[in-house]
């Protein structure tokens, strides 16, 4: 029996990011049903909404872009909202991607496929410790356990879900639905009070510009509640410098 | 919805978020994200969201309707403390629904 694991392996480290990601499967499955039902209700079809899920694997943006292009709103304005949805991941691979760096492009590729929230926030500790020790050769095998343990329940639960949609009559208001599933994920997201402030202005904004075309008060009320965060933080900031200099 | 339409939904929202995790782990170390982008990230989620759901639960037939008559409002707040309260996803989505149907039956629109 051996008393102390020899976690120097890919193999080691990829049981290691799988178990670390285990947990995760509590939020990302009913996430998983939501998201797959809504999108197969927004296209009308389980087989594209099944493909859909799997392979766009970043659930937030795939229900912005398909609600708007429910509403309406022409492919460039679906997308752009999409792209803004996703810019954290920019910061995310900005983050991993010095733990990346000596892998080939069939790698990179991979793994920037597989970051994710869940993975990101549990894999970023991990990769860390190990770039000082004998397993960092072979971290990133941690990120790939992890990042297939929440791509596949994203994408069995998505499939499930997308599945059981087609069983569900269409006369019942699920139309509303999806701003349910917004409102879940946007209040635990207002956390203080520039986020608070972010909230108010997007949304007297979007309701002011609501009869705009092409979904323009949604833009402009997002950007204005970004900046409006933005301008609060760094005034709160600085009354924090005045307080502790007074 | 037609299958092309799909298609077209599928492709670009596959691209697009593929090219928004990859783009920094490709060029790394040629470009540092700005300071204000990182600064701008964690207010993006309540902006945008809420500039999606307002003028879905405000607006209805192009005029502001703000008062008990209106479903969806009620339903909103209702989904708001239960996401509040519980932070999680299907309670939030039950209690909601389960708002605006009893909204729906006792004669609200």
């Amino acid at each position: 029996m051996e008393i102390e694991k020899n976690v120097a392996t890919p193999q080691a480290q990829f049981k290691l990011g799988m178990k670390a990601l285990l947990p995760s499967l509590a939020a990302v499955a009913p996430f998983g049903i939501i998201g797959g039902a809504i999108t197969a209700l927004a296209l009308k079809n389980v087989l594209g909404a099944a493909i859909m899920s799997v392979a766009v694997f970043a659930g937030r943006s795939q229900l912005i872009g398909l609600q708007l292009d429910k509403d309406g709103s022409p492919l460039f304005v679906v997308f752009a909202a999409c792209l803004i949805v996703n810019l954290r991941n920019l910061l995310y691979g900005a983050t991993v991607a010095p733990h990346f760096k000596h892998l080939s492009w069939k790698w990179k590729f991979l793994l920037a496929f597989l970051l994710s929230d869940q993975n990101f926030a549990i894999s970023i500790p991990h990769l860390i410790k190990e770039s000082r020790t004998a397993s960092a050769p072979y971290r990133h095998y941690f990120f790939l356990g992890g990042g297939l343990v929440v791509w596949l329940t994203w994408s069995v639960t998505a499939v499930l879900g997308a599945a059981l949609a087609s069983q569900v009559p269409s006369n019942i208001g699920l139309d509303f639905v999806p701003h349910l599933a917004f409102i879940a994920i946007l209040v635990p997201a207002i956390k203080d009070f520039p986020a608070l402030a972010a909230a108010l202005v997007a949304g007297v904004a979007s309701v002011a510009l609501a009869g705009l075309p092409w979904s323009a008060g949604l833009f402009v009320g997002g950007v204005s509640g970004i900046i409006a965060g933005m301008v609060m933080e760094s005034r709160r900031a600085k009354t924090i410098v005045i307080e502790e200099v007074s | 919805m037609s299958a092309a339409h799909i298609i077209v939904l599928i492709l670009g929202m596959t691209a697009i978020a593929f090219a928004s995790k990859f783009t920094m782990i490709a060029i790394l170390g040629k470009m540092d994200l700005p300071a204000w982008l990182g600064r701008s990230l964690r207010f993006v989620v309540p902006s945008v969201l809420t500039a999606v759901v307002a003028p879905a639960v405000l607006v209805r037939g192009g005029a502001l309707a703000v008062g008990p008559s209106n479903a969806r409002l009620v339903a909103a707040l209702v989904a708001g403390v239960v996401a509040w309260r519980t932070r999680n996803m299907l309670w939030t989505i039950i209690a909601g629904m389960a708002a605006i149907w009893l909204m729906l039956a006792v004669g609200a629109q």
